[in-house]
């Protein structure tokens, strides 16, 4: 698969549109998707990591959501645009892949070593359970929350793309945002 | 505790992204749910964006097998699992109650098991099960015949054998003619072109009615054996397509016509003698044309046309010309156009010039440009028409190309066409005020007959 992506790509990347992608994807053209996964690798990874926090549990987030974006791609309305759709799945995924490390952390303890150093101020244990709080928020807001802060979306773009208006988005982030704060405060 | 909501109205409208208002900082410092909850937003916001600031590792390459996951994804779910187990054991039920003391597997309407009951055949486009009324019979192979040995005698055996391998031979001669006439030999007037029936539906237990009757009217057209087509004709050495067919209508009382870019054709060389049917396959199958059937039984009517082919192709010649005669009409203007804004002096002096170029070495082509440089000088009309030709844009000479007329404003340009003639004329008003048309230039026939003529018509 990795090899036809890769033929595929090359001089196809900028000819064929995301929307002729999907549609083609929908009917079940595997090299259309993953001209599109490829696309979309760095990115969902990069949001992976962001909510996971760990290299390897954000690989398998990755993986992951591409493989559950392949198997739902029939049922993508295009009522959202592919990225949003794909992050959507993205965050879901990482949501169960933390569920699984965070049982696997509790049942070995964590790992010292492999701790991602902070770039500032905030500790690992902060960190961890703000990501631990993340994944407990109710789907909408997360998804909110992980657009704005770790996708770069505008506040609008996200009431666009979700299509719901923006101070629903508003009330979403402000909601999110006083349960981590909340959960952080107890961390503290 | 009462509760302010004060904050969370003012950021659910505004945003979080937006500066608080002076009022709402003021009523943050008294206010000390207000201030707790903007506080759990700030370091909320603070936290995320320091893990959003965390260095990332460059993303992994994928190697996902994306077209087995979906194989995998359609695997049914546990409900049409038991959906697919209980069709698998009803239908394990129904061959149990078909199969018979001695398994042999019969219908419900086996006569035997039910011999009140009459086998209904089945409907078109269902699979008919095969129904045997007791134990297998035994398999019987046709005999082995040596057909190169004696073919008659091969086909005799055939016909007497208990499955009838043959189907018996068809009477393809209408009522009327006896069974051992010459016309048996035919298996219908295949000289007459009967169109395949072309059809486009959607399946459907209807449509393949529809398709049966189709290909059975076919067959029927195909089948078809007009005796009056027996009757030998002597051509005579007709020297025109038409009136071949005028003696081929007389002799065989069928009528027959043909279209009329065909009847001044030349037929093809024929013996002196033979049946209209064979001369009628000449024609059709010599000079690419097809034979159409009309009417009904004895009564039928024949017509001589182009085959679509050969109809397409002569189209398409007829438009290259056509093309090629309009390039070559508008190429004859190059003269017009290049002395546009001569004067009528400059026009003078230029025709004396190429007619003493033409005393020198005499050429037609200088006569021609001579002759059209005087008529320009002379008429004030004609300038003003290649003056109009030359300040037609890119749009108006395409259109004019298309045989449109072009509206000017001082003047009309156009092309008429008469059969293969092609003129292009201006329309432009005299000095005293009526419009006149002036012809341009003329090209006629094929396009290597180009004459160019000046002249007010």
């Amino acid at each position: 698969m990795g090899l036809v992506t890769t033929q595929v790509l090359r001089g196809r990347e900028d000819v064929l549109e995301t929307e002729d992608l999907v549609r083609r994807s929908r009917a079940g053209d595997a090299t259309a998707f993953g001209v599109l996964a490829e696309r979309h690798r760095e990115f969902t990874f990069r949001l992976a990591y962001r909510v996971l926090g760990d290299y390897e549990a954000a690989t398998d987030a990755t993986q992951e959501t591409f493989l559950r974006a392949w198997r739902s791609i029939r049922r993508f309305r295009g009522t959202c645009g592919f990225a949003t759709w794909l992050h959507a799945i993205t965050v879901n995924c990482c949501v169960e892949v933390g569920r699984k490390v965070t049982q696997e952390r509790s049942r070995c303890g964590p790992e010292p070593a492999q701790e991602p150093a902070a770039p500032e101020g905030m500790d690992w244990a902060l960190r961890l359970a703000l990501r631990e709080a993340l994944s407990e928020l109710p789907e909408p807001q997360r998804l909110v929350v992980t657009l704005y802060y770790f996708a770069d979306y505008t506040l609008r773009e996200i009431a666009e793309e979700l299509g719901v208006p923006l101070p629903t988005v508003y009330s979403r982030q402000r909601a999110a945002l006083e349960r981590l704060g909340r959960r952080l405060e107890v961390e503290r | 505790m009462s509760r302010c909501h004060a904050l969370d109205e003012y950021l659910d409208r505004a945003g979080l992204e937006a500066e608080l208002p002076e009022r709402l900082t003021a009523h943050l410092t008294r206010c000390e749910v207000c201030s707790g909850r903007w506080r759990h937003l700030s370091s909320a916001e603070a936290g995320l964006r320091t893990i959003n600031c965390e260095p990332v590792p460059p993303a992994p390459s994928l190697s996902l097998d994306f077209v087995r996951a979906r194989r995998t994804h359609v695997r049914p779910s546990g409900r049409w699992r038991l959906a697919v187990a209980g069709a698998v054991c009803l239908a394990a039920l129904v061959v149990w109650h078909l199969r018979g003391p001695s398994g042999a597997l019969v219908s419900p309407e086996a006569p035997h098991r039910r011999p009140g009951r009459v086998a209904v055949p089945p409907r078109l486009g269902t699979q008919q099960l095969t129904v045997l009324p007791g134990p297998r019979r035994p398999v019987v192979l046709p005999p082995r015949i040596d057909v190169a040995q004696s073919p008659a005698a091969a086909v005799t055996k055939l016909r007497h054998h208990p499955r009838r391998y043959l189907v018996p031979p068809r009477r393809l001669a209408p009522a009327g003619v006896a069974s051992s006439s010459p016309l048996d030999r035919y298996r219908g007037d295949d000289f007459v072109t009967v169109p395949r029936p072309v059809m486009a539906a959607v399946m459907s237990p209807a449509s393949m009615h529809v398709v049966v009757e189709a290909m059975d009217e076919y067959r029927r057209a195909r089948s078809v054996v007009d005796p009056r087509l027996a009757k030998l004709v002597t051509p005579g050495g007709a020297p025109r397509l038409g009136l071949l067919l005028r003696r081929l209508s007389d002799a065989t009382g069928a009528a027959m016509s043909l279209e009329p870019d065909l009847r001044p054709l030349e037929p093809p060389a024929v013996g002196p003698s033979l049946p209209a049917r064979d001369l009628m396959g000449r024609i059709a199958r010599e000079m690419s044309l097809e034979w159409r059937r009309s009417g009904s039984p004895g009564a039928y009517a024949y017509r001589l046309v182009r085959a679509p082919e050969e109809r397409d192709r002569l189209m398409l010649q007829n438009r290259e010309q056509r093309e090629a005669r309009v390039t070559e009409l508008f190429n004859s203007l190059n003269t017009y156009l290049s002395h546009q804004d001569s004067t009528a002096e400059e026009l003078r002096s230029e025709a004396a010039s190429l007619g003493a170029r033409h005393a020198e070495q005499p050429d037609p082509f200088l006569v021609d440009q001579r002759a059209i440089l005087l008529w320009l000088a002379e008429d004030p009309g004609a300038r003003l028409a290649a003056q109009l030709l030359g300040r037609l844009e890119g749009s108006q000479y395409q259109a004019l190309r298309r045989g449109e007329a072009v509206q000017l404003p001082s003047g009309t340009l156009g092309i008429t066409r008469d059969g293969s003639t092609l003129q292009l004329y201006a329309e432009v008003a005299g000095p005293d005020g009526k419009r006149r048309r002036i012809a341009l230039s003329r090209v006629e026939g094929k396009t290597d007959e180009v004459r160019r003529r000046g002249g007010v018509e």
